[in-house]
């Protein structure tokens, strides 16, 4: 028993066996490609299927209602192959039927793959098999490989997916599918343009199909063809724009995969700049943006605790995904069918682990945060007049360049030297002293596994302040020992001012007072609070030089 | 370059012309064609002759109608033009001059030249 399927050539339907019908199939479409540029391909290509049809149908009876591969075969050894249709047309023809020939019955002759070259390999004919595919030689593309592995390893990784992706040439045929017609924009727009001249005149045909009122058959016909032909349009731009996204999905994932290897495997990075304020964490819109994950685990897990774990977690979490985005769309690029199963599931397995283990290491993460503890330093000031002048003093922090670029006084700064890590800013808030004399209080805060510990992060912040006379001059950092590692440090500078005293908050520690809600009469925002003069009143701090300044205004 | 190879050339120069000479005077089918050609042995495959006749019918030599046809697809009835049969009679003196030229070189004795 036999699956039989039906087919329609030049108009006559016919019963054909599956296995015939699929010689049959291959047989049209090697001669297809054989005309391929052939003046009136169409036309020769339907004239051929007519005189199939017709000598089918001197194969098929009442009683033998099936086109069996017998009458295939008998068909086309009339009718001939492509290659021995060689001699009646031009040079360029001939060379043409040479590949026909080559290809055999079967695959559309000139169809180019990509495949590993077996015959031509250092590892797994990755590199030769794209140099065919491109026409260029394999050496550029080793030479490429070669430099791209001191790029974080990652030419290494792409290698090994590559490898994975793209199949090797096995047959014969795939061999020379391999080193077929080079892919360049000439070929592209050479077979765009043809699409169009397809196009254009399927278009004309259809238009005197439908005119002329030779028989109603070959408009049915020719609607039918129309309806294939948009089928076959619609097909093709989808083609195209999945190409286009193809290549999109490829560059971003290269270039996420290389930041992500040179984040990990780079060098640890001293300018390391970037913000930490209450929404999260996110880049210093003035400072440099990059971040090493290299230095924020140094900071962040205990150094008995190897990084190992941390890495591969990014890795698996972050790589995996960036690598299914470049074999996607490497797969679609170059067509090469399904993904690979075994690929898939392994990739699924290695991320699911990513997962896990970001969990795991999420979980002890956040217990060396569950403790908290303080540590207060406090200094009496005593001015010579009734005034304190409290400014910000100028570059403390090593190399820093904070007082040159405008921050946004919400986001905080972090930089890192071999042994401290530097944060800013400190917090700041006023308020009434109980006794008659100025007072300044450093309250020193940190978190860990035991409150032990936390306090003793609390002591280790180290904050610096200079009392001149009548002028106190707050750093905008504090800073702490790596080996303590980041726990949510934190200095908070409280200044405590006696009754009917001045403060004078000078306009460079605005970053400072920003969202601390200092309380005052006039309820003006913090922002607005600097550049002026306080008093301590009975009933709060009270603007000394508002003048105009009302309510919630901001300064003209 | 076999020998099968030199006598596909041979007869790829001749076949147009005979495809031609097969027309005068009648309207001829794409299969009836073939048959003559095949009969003569002038052509192995049926394929070889479907882009001759196009590319003769683009060069304007042929023409053709569509005929219904009882046992199958409708049939391409292939006629000379004009132009065509013009085009026949140059070539037919020129197989005529051919002929005699390929004989007085393969054949030197039969004709020698002290015979004109």
């Amino acid at each position: 028993m036999n699956k039989t399927v039906t087919i329609n050539i030049s108009g006559i339907i016919f019963h054909i066996e599956e296995d015939a019908y699929d010689k049959l199939s291959k047989y049209l479409t090697t001669i297809k490609g054989y005309f391929r540029n052939t003046e009136g391909r169409d036309e020769i290509v339907s004239d051929i299927e007519s005189r199939i049809a017709e000598m089918l149908q001197a194969k098929v009876s009442p009683t033998k209602q099936v086109v069996m591969m017998s009458d295939v075969e008998q068909v086309i050894s009339v009718m001939g192959k492509p290659e021995d249709f060689a001699g009646e047309e031009g040079e360029e023809q001939k060379a043409e039927a040479g590949t026909g020939a080559q290809t055999e019955q079967g695959e559309t002759p000139k169809r180019h793959r990509i495949f590993r070259d077996p015959d031509d390999k250092i590892l797994g004919g990755v590199c030769s098999g794209i140099a065919h595919y491109f026409g260029i030689e394999p050496l550029w593309l080793r030479l490429a490989l070669a430099i791209s592995l001191f790029v974080f390893g990652f030419g290494f990784l792409l290698y090994i997916l590559l490898w994975i992706i793209i199949p090797q040439a096995k047959t014969t045929a795939e061999k020379l599918e391999m080193k077929g017609e080079t892919v360049n924009i000439n070929n592209i727009h050479k077979s765009f343009t043809d699409e169009m001249d397809d196009l254009k005149k399927k278009m004309q045909d259809l238009k005197n199909n439908m005119g002329s009122p030779e028989n109603k058959d070959k408009v049915r016909k020719g609607v039918g063809r129309f309806g294939a032909f948009l089928e076959e349009f619609f097909h093709m731009f989808g083609k195209v724009i999945g190409k286009f996204f193809a290549a999109i999905f490829i560059l971003i994932g290269v270039g996420l995969m290389i930041g992500l290897l040179a984040s990990v495997f780079g060098f640890h990075s001293q300018t390391f700049h970037f913000g930490i304020n209450d929404s999260g964490i996110g880049y210093n819109d003035s400072g440099s943006t990059h971040i090493s994950i290299r230095g924020l685990f140094h900071l962040f897990f205990n150094d008995g605790q190897p990084y190992l774990l941390p890495f591969i977690t990014v890795m698996l979490l972050f790589g995996v995904p960036f690598l299914m985005l470049i074999y996607h769309g490497i797969r679609i690029l170059f067509g090469l069918g399904k993904s690979n199963k075994a690929f898939r599931i392994v990739a699924a397995l290695l991320w699911s682990a990513g997962l896990i283990l970001s969990f795991y290491i999420g979980y002890g993460v956040t217990k060396q945060f569950e403790e908290k503890g303080n540590s207060k330093d406090s200094q009496v000031i005593k001015p010579a007049g009734n005034t304190l002048y409290v400014h910000l003093s100028a570059n403390t922090v090593p190399g820093n360049d904070y007082e040159s670029t405008p921050h946004k006084n919400d986001w905080h700064f972090m930089r890192l030297t071999e042994n401290e890590a530097f944060l800013g800013y400190p917090s700041f808030d006023i308020v009434a002293s109980r006794t008659d004399s100025f007072e300044i209080s450093v309250i020193s805060s940190a978190h860990g596994l035991t409150e032990k510990e936390a306090m003793t992060r609390a002591k280790d912040i180290h904050y610096s302040f200079s009392v001149h006379d009548s002028v106190l001059e707050l750093d905008p950092g504090y800073s702490f020992p790596i080996q303590d590692k980041w726990r949510l440090q934190r200095v908070h500078i409280l200044v405590k001012v006696p009754r009917n005293k001045i403060i004078s908050l000078a306009k460079n520690i605005r970053p400072l007072v920003h969202n601390s809600d200092i309380e005052n009469l006039q309820d003006t925002y913090d922002d607005d609070m600097v550049g002026r003069k306080w008093m301590m009143t009975a009933d709060g701090l009270n603007c000394v030089d508002c003048d105009g300044l009302k309510h919630h205004h901001s300064e003209p | 370059m076999n020998i099968e190879n030199t006598k596909a050339q041979m007869r790829k120069g001749v076949l147009e012309f005979c495809i031609l000479s097969a027309l005068s005077g009648k309207e001829l089918y794409p299969t009836e064609i073939i048959d003559r050609m095949k009969e003569a042995r002038l052509v192995v495959v049926e394929g070889t002759l479907y882009p001759l006749l196009t590319r003769l019918k683009n060069m304007g030599l042929l023409t053709y109608r569509w005929e219904e046809s009882t046992s199958g697809p409708p049939r391409k009835y292939y006629r000379l033009t004009e132009l065509g049969i013009q085009f026949l009679k140059e070539l037919e003196t020129t197989w005529d001059e051919l002929v005699k030229s390929v004989q007085s070189v393969t054949k030197p004795t039969s004709t020698p030249f002290s015979h004109e």
